[in-house]
């Protein structure tokens, strides 16, 4: 097994090698990654992080099995993304289920870029859509949240998005241009029903 | 705590259950699978078009008010509906699988589909300029009932004397007015004509394929008053070369 100190320059891809030749190599990547997608899987599905964990682990599993399927053409952090996407759906798909949205406490920049992308606080007080963007985005149908969650949450561009969800950058654009109308107007709804309760 | 111990966990399962990555082979077997079987239907797509192309080529446009009254329903009668059907539904399959090779979803439905339907038509003018279109269309004439009577159009038209319309191979030349013709529904057919009747003579030597029309007088009898080569096009790299199908093996 290499040292840890060794393998922090490695690309993902050296790693991928390193993890064919030795599988405790492998440990790297769950390392690299653990983080980034756990919090994936909890704001797409919304399962608590014992869920989450067990969906994870599946899908180093997964990864593990299929590491000579990855195309150092795609980047590594994608091809694992599209495991993890697959693997949240068939997860649900087990449980006939379907995710019930984001349920954790974000990073208020990564909120704040959401909101000034849709043009939303012009006429609404920042912290009251920073406590109901959770709520709305639940209501979107899972499509939709998936690709506000990539681009806003997982900060990736239409390339990432188009090779994890598996679909043309075309598609991907047009598919966030209509998460964001949805966006809108749930939230103008729910913005009209909170206005109703005051 | 999970951050921890996720990893070792991981490479604990990995361990205990021998887990091993699939062999890189098994991987690229499924994708050749998946482009042999777009290739696959793209072939067989273009074979279709290729027929298609030889059929509009050689359709009857010099005597189709004799057929039709007007050009319209002449076309929509001629139309190869079987094959139109073929090379839309090996379009979809090949659009299907290449949809399903590892960058497939790259391309946008609008550009895939352009591709799949230029590859075809390309490929299917290509086959035809080789001859494939005329020795399915023929092969299929000569030898499937189903396709001679429902779903080549042409093969219809000629083949229904009772309406005037009889198309198929010289046998026998008896006389100068008279010979015997085989359809592709292997009856014989004696065959008169008034040669005052025609500008120039037909060409009727042994085994040249012709379509007449004219009238029924008997059962087995029939009357030209005009007998046209059946093939007007020769594809494109054959020139004058005519692909034998060979439908009437028993009497060569």
């Amino acid at each position: 097994m290499s040292r840890p100190n060794d393998v922090l320059g490695k690309s993902d891809a050296e790693l991928v090698r390193l993890s064919l030749q030795n599988q405790d190599n492998f440990l790297f990547i769950v390392q690299r990654y653990e983080t980034k997608l756990l919090r994936y899987i909890r704001r797409i599905s919304g399962v608590s992080a014992e869920d989450a964990e067990d969906v994870l682990q599946e899908v180093f599993i997964k990864v593990y099995l299929k590491l000579n399927d990855f195309d150092p053409d795609l980047k590594f952090s994608s091809w694992i993304y599209r495991i993890t996407h697959n693997q949240v759906i068939s997860h649900y798909r087990r449980l006939k289920a379907r995710p019930v949205g984001l349920a954790l406490g974000e990073n208020s920049q990564l909120i704040d870029s959401l909101i000034s992308s849709l043009n939303l606080e012009a006429d609404v007080e920042l912290a009251l859509l920073r406590a109901d963007i959770y709520k709305v985005l639940n209501r979107l149908d899972e499509k939709y949240r998936e690709v506000i969650v990539l681009k806003y949450f997982e900060d990736k561009n239409y390339r990432e998005i188009s090779d994890i969800l598996k679909k043309p950058m075309g598609t991907v654009g047009t598919l966030l241009n209509k998460a964001k109308d949805k966006f809108r107007a749930e939230f103008e709804r729910h913005k009209d029903i909170h206005v109703q309760f005051l | 705590m999970m951050e921890k111990n996720l990893g070792q966990d991981v490479i604990q399962t990995i361990k205990v259950q021998a887990i091993k990555p699939r062999p890189r082979w098994q991987f690229l077997l499924k994708d050749y699978a998946v482009w042999t079987a777009g290739i696959f239907a793209l072939l067989v797509g273009a074979f279709a078009a290729a027929v298609i192309i030889h059929m509009m080529l050689n359709n009857d446009w010099d005597i189709y008010r004799d057929i039709n009254d007007s050009l319209l329903g002449f076309i929509l009668v001629t139309l190869p509906y079987f094959w139109f059907i073929c090379l839309a539904l090996f379009m979809g399959v090949a659009y299907y699988y290449f949809q399903h090779t590892k960058k497939g979803y790259r391309l946008s439905v609008f550009k895939l589909t352009v591709i799949s339907v230029i590859a075809s038509i390309f490929l299917g003018g290509i086959f035809y300029s080789l001859g494939f279109g005329q020795v399915i269309d023929e092969a299929l004439i000569y030898r499937s009932h189903l396709y001679r009577f429902l779903l080549g159009p042409r093969a219809r038209i000629w083949l229904s004397p009772e309406k005037g319309f009889l198309a198929g191979v010289i046998i026998k030349v008896e006389s100068s007015d008279e010979f015997r013709l085989l359809d592709a529904g292997q009856q014989q057919w004696h065959v008169q004509f008034r040669p005052e009747d025609f500008r120039t003579m037909p060409d009727l030597r042994l085994h040249n394929m012709i379509k007449m029309l004219g009238r029924q007088v008997d059962e087995f009898d029939f009357e030209a008053r005009q007998i046209l080569p059946a093939r007007l096009r020769p594809p494109m790299f054959l020139g004058d070369k005519v692909i034998k199908v060979r439908p009437f093996k028993s009497l060569y």
